[in-house]
């Protein structure tokens, strides 16, 4: 064959010149891409073939901070090699500010005198002296970035196997906004360090052989995390004493390893059957954790006492398996069934704490003491379906699943959730395809623990949603029609109802309704078309009870509900004209994206979505005073025209508008005048509106 | 067909290809009897079929599994002598003209392993979804991957437009960016896992894959964090702070109403000057959310 004789080599650059005109976050706008004014090389690609060697190179984004190079090398059937270097960068804010200095990872301090003068001040001049401080600190840029080293190896000794190694290092670097306090009435704000590594590692052998295909694999996940606690200086205390220290400290993630092993065998069997076994075991350990002391008040850690231990000595154990058996016997019929289980075997020993200390303030006794309990899941699933294709196009699926959770130290023991299904699918035709689903599911707990709800002050009547007794009805529809030779219309919708029978507080129902209508079409061969518009309807009512510990704990009168609803609309348009002018290409695209969230705040009876067991009697609580609702809008257009000068070089003017607004109530610039309430020290994090302008002057050449 | 073709256009959508139209087409099975005629006859006719299947991996002679290293067209389109005799009455093997069924049967004589592996049985394969429906040999229209449209997000959108939307949300991963695609965290071929997710048995096994810091283990663990991360986060996007679900402190008060402020209604009046709610909300406070090791860390405050 000439393609395995010949030495070929082709590829393509597109570089030029890049300029934006940008007002309000720039931040947001390059969240995670670096859009700098200037000279850009936004691809690179090549590839050639040498003496059976197919050879592979990629850049983008060349000297950027998202900079992506990809290499590759393989020898056709005996070998494959790729590797690549990416960075992703999270650029979260440029308006923060924060007097906090930072020389030691972790350590975040106040000049001791600022310290010193705050704390003197009369109370009543102390937020005012605060807001000052912050006020005349830095501007720095709130940031992290992700560096990726990746690399993938496949060896194929022979045609029917294979041996392959993946190893991929990300290293995290940066800082992410983090709060603590020093009570309830005085937070801070950081920028906590991010200084992680995770190495991951997979090597696995393949074979076929026969009807048979055997896969045995090793995984090895190493993650490093440098900063495993922080302390914050406490600007109203200079020195520690009983109540106040002069610093806290909190715990970020330990250091921690995982390793495990994998086996899978899949056979054919008769009957154009598949039986496919699947297993896995690993565990995860801490790397020599510690745990923190009890406060980093000097004052009071005496009256601490000592740790129940000072090492973690975390470890879990995860196993999997998973069984699956395929057949199509006939035309008219296919079963799947699958069995899949997963054990989340949390072996840390429990900690005991017999005393109590408050945001490194004051210590007193636990009585009984506070013990640590390792939460831990078992999972056992099943699903059956049967699909049925009697006659024409359309398929018919009936489907039955049970999923099994066993937890420890949740409210309940164990759940069950059994789903019933109906799936049709008609594909066939050429005119229409419809594809839909109707999914009836019933989760109910065993094993309820109402003591869980009282240790933490939480009403008996609580059912935390994730694990509660749940009704679920969902239909999902999908229908494509070509009336007309290379134009499709597309319509879908997806419908929820999740009912929370049985939770007189806590999140009582949660409904979604979704629907697209769209179109692509192909007037002729150098013309594409395309339009879609999506609406998002998300609503959710919770149930709460507002009270302090006593009467009003028992108080039906004080209960008051949530009633959330996130409405959603998306547009996506594209267009793309080839040859619209001798030598010219033009595409255009716009998306929009508009969503708008409402929390309103009922007291007393909800209408229509009162539980019988729900005692309903008039509200004693005032009346809430509304809140304004949280509004963002995206909207982002793009103009591409390529003017072809000849077969290898092209000139492309492209022209990006891009436009965010945002209204949160405690997020945007009007909600951070609020930031400056109290003794708060916070970081100004805030969401901002942005529109902005990128035009860019392209040559692409190709080779 | 012309509508077959119409989905290797820009903008075409991939849903709406025909997969079988055996009851009205040419035959899928070649002719029991037809043997084998070799590439240069077939491209005699057919040599726009050659396009980007020339620069794709099935061209590729020296790999011994290529169709390129066997019967070259007729690896995958059947023996040709037939339609050689009678082109217009003998039809080989026409994708278009295919069931999902034996569409895919003939894709996975060679791609049964590595990311295929467990491709019966899974949701697509379930649902009649064929190699096809995304992916096309002759015209392709992607980077990699061979897919009909440019993007694996296009691709996907075709049925999965609600899920492609959430990524235009002020809260997303970098998708749209082009430094994550839906294949980083799903493998649509099949997995061991839920959801089609690639890495682990579990969603926050996934999740935690990349996101090792939120892995534990912890003394005191959130434990709808290890049950599963998308009680609290969707990880397609969302328009709250690091795609939540819901906007705290709405968010937390659906579990959290015990006595004192969790179950305070935090209305306009108390958002403007209440510390537990503005800025981050609850989180400013309970910063260790998916766990600590601190001693004190029980409410995750430390």
């Amino acid at each position: 064959q000439e393609t395995t004789t010949s030495n070929t080599s082709s590829g393509w650059v597109d570089f030029g010149v890049r300029g934006s005109s940008l007002t309000g976050d720039a931040s947001r706008y390059e969240r995670y891409r670096d859009l700098g004014d200037g000279l850009f090389l936004e691809t690179f690609r090549w590839k050639a073939q040498r003496d059976g060697w197919f050879l592979n190179a990629g850049a983008d984004h060349v000297a950027r901070r998202d900079q992506r190079y990809t290499v590759g090398v393989a020898r056709p059937g005996t070998f494959k090699g790729w590797a690549q270097w990416d960075q992703i960068p999270m650029l979260l804010s440029r308006t923060t500010r924060t007097p906090y200095s930072s020389t030691v990872p972790g350590e975040f301090r106040l000049d001791d005198a600022i310290q010193a003068q705050l704390q003197a001040l009369p109370a009543s001049q102390r937020s005012a002296a605060v807001q000052a401080l912050v006020n005349g600190s830095p501007l720095f840029d709130l940031k992290s970035q992700r560096h990726s080293a990746a690399g993938k190896f496949e060896f194929m000794p022979t045609t029917n196997s294979s041996l392959k190694v993946s190893v991929k290092q990300d290293y995290r670097e940066g800082a992410q906004p983090f709060g603590a306090g020093f009570g309830h009435s005085q937070l801070v704000e950081f920028a906590a360090p991010i200084d992680h590594k995770l190495t991951n590692f997979e090597a696995s052998a393949e074979l076929e052989r026969g009807p048979a295909l055997f896969r045995a694999g090793y995984m090895g996940s190493w993650f490093t995390n440098e900063v495993t606690s922080v302390i914050f200086d406490n600007p109203l205390r200079a020195t520690d004493i009983a109540g106040a220290p002069s610093s806290g400290r909190l715990g970020l993630p330990v250091s921690s390893t995982q390793l495990g092993v994998n086996g899978m065998v899949s056979v054919k069997l008769p009957q154009k059957s598949r039986l496919t076994a699947y297993a896995t075991l690993s565990t995860l350990k801490d790397d020599s954790g510690m745990v923190l002391p009890h406060t980093s008040n000097t004052a009071v850690l005496a009256a601490a006492g000592p740790l129940d231990r000072t090492s973690l000595n975390g470890e879990a154990k995860i196993s999997g398996l998973n069984l699956n058996f395929t057949s199509r016997p006939s035309k008219l019929l296919s079963l799947n069934a699958r069995m899949r289980y997963y054990d989340y075997d949390n072996r840390i020993p429990s900690f005991t704490v017999p005393i109590r200390v408050s945001y490194d303030a004051n210590v007193s006794v636990r009585n009984p003491p506070l013990h640590t309990a390792g939460y831990g899941v078992t999972r056992l699933n099943l699903d059956a379906d049967v699909r049925f294709t009697p006659k024409g196009p359309a398929a018919l699926t009936l489907g039955y699943g049970r999923y099994s959770d066993e937890r420890t130290y949740r409210i309940f023991e164990e759940t069950v959730d059994n789903v019933m299904r109906v799936k049709l699918d008609t594909i066939s035709t050429g005119l229409f395809t419809v594809r839909a689903v109707y999914e009836h599911a019933q989760r109910r707990g065993e094993g309820f623990d109402v003591n869980a709800l009282i240790h933490a002050n939480e009403q008996p009547g609580m059912r935390h949603y994730d694990v509660a007794n749940r009704d679920r009805d969902r239909f999902t529809v999908m229908a494509s029609f070509m009336p007309v030779t290379n134009w499709a219309l597309n319509l879908s919708s997806a419908i929820g109802r999740d009912d929370y029978l049985n939770s007189e507080f806590g999140l009582r129902d949660n409904n979604h309704d979704v629907y697209t209508i769209g179109f692509d079409g192909s007037p002729s061969e150098t013309v594409g078309l395309g339009l879609s518009y999506s609406y998002e309807d998300y609503r959710s009512l919770s149930r709460s009870r507002q009270a302090n510990p006593g009467v009003q704990f028992f108080d039906p009168s004080r209960n008051w509900a949530t009633d959330a609803n996130d409405k959603a609309h998306s547009v996506v348009a594209n267009a793309e004209f080839k040859r619209i002018a001798e030598k010219v290409d033009l595409a255009l695209s716009y998306d929009y994206n508009r969503t708008r969230a409402t929390y309103e705040y009922i007291t007393g009876a909800v209408p229509d979505r009162t539980l019988p067991l729900e005692a309903v009697v008039p509200t004693t609580l005032p009346t809430p005073t509304a809140l304004p609702p949280v509004k963002s809008e995206l909207s982002r257009g793009t103009v591409d025209a390529t003017y072809h000068i000849n077969n290898r070089i092209a000139l492309a003017v492209s022209y990006w508008y891009d436009k965010y607004d945002v209204q949160d109530f405690t997020l945007d610039s009007q909600a951070q005048q609020t930031l400056t309430a109290g003794n708060n020290m916070l970081l100004y994090y805030t969401y901002a509106p942005y529109t902005a302008h990128t035009t860019w002057g392209r040559v692409i050449v190709r080779w | 067909t012309m509508r077959a073709n119409s989905a290797a256009t820009p903008g075409a959508e991939i849903s709406a290809v025909p997969q079988n139209t055996a009851r009205t087409a040419a035959p899928a099975q070649a002719p029991s009897d037809a043997t084998y005629v070799g590439q240069d006859t077939c491209l005699s006719c057919h040599d726009e079929a050659m396009g980007a299947y020339k620069d794709s991996p099935h061209h590729v002679a020296a790999d011994p599994r290529s169709p390129a290293a066997t019967q070259g067209c007729e690896s995958c389109h059947g023996p040709g002598s037939k339609h050689v005799e009678d082109p217009t009455g003998v039809k080989p093997m026409l994708f278009s003209a295919m069931t999902a069924e034996q569409a895919d049967a003939t894709c996975t004589t060679c791609h049964s392993k590595g990311e295929h592996a467990l491709w019966d049985g899974s949701q697509h394969e379930a649902r009649g979804v064929a190699c096809i429906t995304c992916h096309s040999v002759h015209t392709p229209m992607s980077e990699a991957g061979s897919l009909k449209k440019k993007t694996q997000t296009d691709i996907c959108a075709s049925c999965h437009r609600d899920k492609v939307s959430k990524v235009d949300r002020s809260g997303h991963m970098p998708v749209r960016e082009g430094k994550m695609e839906c294949s980083t965290c799903h493998n649509i071929h099949g997995t061991t896992n839920v959801k089609l997710l690639r890495a682990g048995d579990s969603v926050a096994d996934s999740c935690v894959s990349c996101h090792a810091d939120k892995r534990g283990p912890f003394l005191w663990e959130h434990a709808p964090g290890r049950d599963g991360c998308v009680t609290c986060h969707d990880p397609h996007g969302s328009s709250n702070d690091r795609m939540l679900v819901s906007k705290p402190p709405a968010l937390c008060q659906q579990c959290h109403i015990a006595t004192r402020h969790p179950s305070t209604i935090y209305d306009a009046g108390l958002v403007a000057t209440s510390a537990r709610v503005f800025a981050r909300s609850c989180v400013t406070c309970h910063s260790t959310i998916h766990g600590s090791n601190h001693p004190a860390g029980n409410m995750f405050v430390r």
